[in-house]
């Protein structure tokens, strides 16, 4: 059973590369089944519910777990590549997009069923040299620089991931993430630090907003939606295996989902705000590591879908969209992803939230109900757009859009009923957070500083975060 | 500019800090004894680093040559696309130097099949190997008769071999992985270890005709000279 | 007097691997220097290397037992050779290295091509405008 999954996770999308790499393939159509072989498989394996831990090549071999958590990411993960290349299956695109994002698939399947802590790292860097390369393709010189900025950035990320695999080799004498709890602290403070880099956690992802809004719509939604979670996936588990990450790990969430929010509210441009809501929901998925894997496949799946409509828009800073206004069947995908993330009920989002929000308590809880109505106000940026002329509703239904919407659908009546009293909640949050827009953000123009999205602040702002968790958790 | 100056002479603070708090962490692994000699026995051969990255970690053996290949790929999508620059006039052209350039060139490429066949006896191993063969293949790209070879191999085929080599390396993988592995063999000759021979052969190939490849796409760039 | 106090400190045998591990972690602080003060982007990535290399040197250290053999003579032979997991697992840690240097010297050259500088500081300030 190992090996087959291996196989169809790993090694498949892998040959498909090279396949496609070898005769220069660009249709995006063959590689439809690949998706739907992963999904298949993860949604087999969930119903199955049951736990496999195994061990390729013997002792001093590389770990894997196969547990409902890697499951869910994997399904996640086939789902947005079907409804990414049903969104681009009519582009003509360039030439090395298909064999890319199959070994992105393989690459992002092996993390998440990965269970030791130099096989991660691997993994991670053929990511980031898998996302570079996709950045770079787009058109526009910009995107050369954003690419630039990642691939430095997540490679000093992944140097200091690779000095905690070390301390945490010389402790216990394995790379198996077993050994975690015995890891010294701070060596659990790098690899915490290497993997927010990657995960775009609070002040390690700062570099999101320059790539993640730079790049092309279909790109920046394969970014927010799989790599991103990369990173954040074995951050989940080293939080709920090792108990001093479970101290730090928090409350990075915490500090990541308000930071996100705020400047999400008052920026001016549709993609980078979309981008700074990934840092900001990377901090819900991570609030609470157990639960962690299910708020993660919504927001896959919701974020983007926002990605891939807000690439139909014609313009994107706010002011001009204002005067100029949204024909009907660009903004009826947008209100209903934005209406997702906000966690509206029946929509993907209400399940997720309701989830975490329920397994928190005190201040934390009071904190991230503060950030769900801040990523409310900053949704109804969109929705109130005005509408302009010539809209053609039927124009609105397309494959992708079909598909990701029975697929939200399907994940929140898959997670159940949760009680009036959080649909109650939800409609609140999602009501006060309209009317807050409407009567105040709307007139105010507020303009945060973002130096420190400089290559060099982010670089030095990995060695403050580390120094203060040091300081603060004790090593 | 004073401001930005001071805030990252902070920064650098907060790592001297970090990397000195690292440095004074005690030693713990003094007493723990390492089997080695088991590892050897198991894999059949006696060279234990090739042994652990070839056989018992041949999962992350496997990514690290995606890595390479993809990157090859990437760097070269830009490369040929833009114009070639003709050297010719920048090439060597003494015959003292040629003579030398390619002598250097066939101790380097001897070296690396050396270093791929016995790399499982002795420290070596593919990626070595590899990287000696790229070298001996750029030594002699950088004399003015380097098109000489290509009256005796024909310059379509590197690109071929490079795409098989690397679909084999992923299907040795998988017949790892399955537990289909030839048996080790008497210890300590050629054939010994499984896969492990053909690994290393199979490696260099792949590794050497990238940093050719790469190479050969930055001498013809026209930004270098 | 200063050995002692330096070993009443921490605690840590002031031996060769003890001086060997902070030359190799000054070798990543030279490299992060290099990384955060230099404004060139060749430098950068020159000194994003050196602290790669300063990083898996560590591990190089880290596999240092008794001998050095890292090779073991004879079938059932005794002599104890250095920890091979360390450096197994560094040989793939270098060539990501090298791949990711590779890729980032191409589209520097690539950037330059578009933005005729290679200063970060005036490619960013060009969109801070």
């Amino acid at each position: 059973m190992v090996n087959l999954s291996v196989s169809i996770l790993v090694l498949l999308p892998f040959f498909c590369g090279v396949i496609l790499l070898a005769v220069k393939g660009r249709s995006s159509r063959v590689l439809l089944p690949l998706w739907v072989a992963t999904s298949v498989l993860a949604a087999i394996m969930l119903i199955k519910g049951d736990s496999v831990h195994a061990v390729l090549g013997g002792s001093y071999g590389v770990e894997l777990m196969f547990d409902p958590s890697s499951w869910t990411f994997v399904l996640m993960n086939g789902l947005v590549f079907i409804g990414v290349t049903l969104s681009v299956i009519k582009e003509r695109l360039p030439l090395l997009s298909c064999p890319l994002m199959a070994m992105l698939h393989g690459t992002a399947n092996a993390v998440f069923i990965s269970y030791d802590l130099f096989n991660i790292f691997i993994c991670i860097d053929l990511i980031g040299i898998l996302a570079f390369l996709f950045i770079r393709l787009g058109k526009r010189p910009r995107q050369i620089w954003s690419a630039v900025q990642y691939l430095i950035v997540g490679n000093v990320g992944m140097i200091l991931y690779l000095v905690g695999c070390l301390y945490g080799y010389k402790a216990t004498g394995s790379f198996s993430m077993e050994t975690l709890p015995a890891i010294p602290a701070i060596a659990i403070y790098l690899l915490v630090i290497g993997l927010s880099v990657k995960g775009g956690v609070f002040l390690a992802g700062l570099w999101l907003p320059e790539a993640h809004g730079e790049a092309e719509s279909a790109v920046s939604a394969l970014l927010s939606g799989v790599i991103v979670k990369c990173g954040i996936a074995p951050l989940l588990r080293i939080a709920e295996l090792s108990p001093v990450a479970a101290r730090v790990v928090p409350l990075l969430a915490l500090a990541s989902a308000l930071y996100g929010v705020t400047y999400a509210m008052f920026d001016k441009d549709v993609k980078r705000m979309l981008a700074y809501h990934t840092i900001s929901q990377a901090g819900f998925i991570l609030i609470v590591p157990a639960a962690g894997h299910l708020y993660a496949i919504s927001h896959g799946l919701f974020k983007s879908w926002l990605f891939l409509a807000a690439g139909k828009l014609p313009s994107r800073s706010f002011e001009q969209l204002k005067k100029e206004g949204i024909k009907v069947q660009v903004w009826l995908p947008l209100l209903i992803g934005a209406l997702a993330i906000s966690g509206m009920p029946v929509l993907g989002g209400f399940g997720a939230k309701s989830m975490i929000l329920g397994k928190l308590s005190g201040l934390p809880a009071i904190l991230m109900y503060m950030a769900a109505l801040g990523t409310a106000i900053s949704f109804a940026k969109i929705i109130f757009l005005p509408l302009a002329e010539g809209g053609d509703l039927a124009k609105a239904v397309s494959f992708s859009g079909a598909f990701y919407f029975l697929s939200l659908v399907l994940r929140d009546v898959i997670a159940g009923y949760f009680g009036v009293a959080f649909i109650l909640k939800t409609l609140f949050i999602i009501g006060a957070g309209w009317l807050i827009y409407l009567a105040i953000t709307s007139r105010r123009k507020i303009e945060l500083p973002k130096s420190v999205e400089g290559l060099d602040h982010i670089l030095g702002l990995l060695f403050v975060v580390l120094l203060l968790m040091i300081v603060v958790f004790g090593s | 500019m004073r401001i930005k100056f001071d805030i990252r002479k902070a920064y650098f603070a907060a790592a001297i800090v970090v990397v000195a708090l690292l440095a004074v962490i005690p030693r713990t692994d003094l007493g723990r004894e390492y089997n080695a000699a088991l590892i050897a026995a198991k894999a059949g051969i006696p060279n234990t680093v090739t042994a652990i990255y070839l056989k018992n970690r041949l999962y992350d053996t496997m990514f690290e040559v995606m890595v390479f290949s993809i990157s090859i790929s990437g760097a070269l999508y830009f490369l040929k696309k833009e114009n070639k620059f003709h050297l010719e006039d920048t090439l060597f052209t003494d015959p003292a130097t040629i003579i030398i350039f390619r002598g250097c060139a066939m101790l380097s490429f001897l070296s690396a099949c050396a270093l791929a066949t016995v790399g499982h006896l002795s420290p070596g191993g593919g990626f070595a190997a590899g990287v000696a063969f790229g070298t001996s293949m750029v030594i002699q790209s950088l004399i003015s008769d380097r098109n000489h070879l290509s009256n005796y191999l024909s310059m379509e085929r590197p690109e071929r071999f490079e795409k098989s080599s690397w679909m084999l390396i992923l299907a040795i993988s998988l017949l790892t992985f399955s537990g289909i592995i030839p048996s080790n063999g008497i210890w300590g000759s050629l054939l010994s270890g499984g896969w492990v021979p053909l690994l290393n052969i199979l490696i260099m190939i792949k590794v050497g005709l990238g940093t050719w490849a790469l190479s050969l796409g930055f001498l013809d760039h026209k930004w270098i000279f | 007097m200063f050995k002692t106090l330096l070993n009443y400190l921490g605690g840590v045998p002031l031996d060769v691997v003890f001086l060997a591990r902070l030359l190799l972690l000054s070798v990543i602080l030279i490299g992060l220097w290099g990384v955060l003060f230099k404004k060139n982007l060749i430098m950068k990535i020159i000194a994003m290397d050196i602290m790669n290399t300063g990083a898996i040197s560590l591990f190089v250290l880290s596999s240092w037992y008794r001998s050095k053999a890292p090779v073991i003579a004879e079938k059932g032979s005794s002599i104890p050779a250095s920890d091979p997991v360390p450096q197994a697992v560094i040989l793939t840690a270098i060539v990501v290295g090298f791949s990711v240097l590779a890729l980032l010297v191409v589209y520097v050259m690539d950037l330059s091509r578009y933005f005729h500088t290679l200063d970060t500081d005036r490619i960013q300030n060009r969109w801070k405008r």
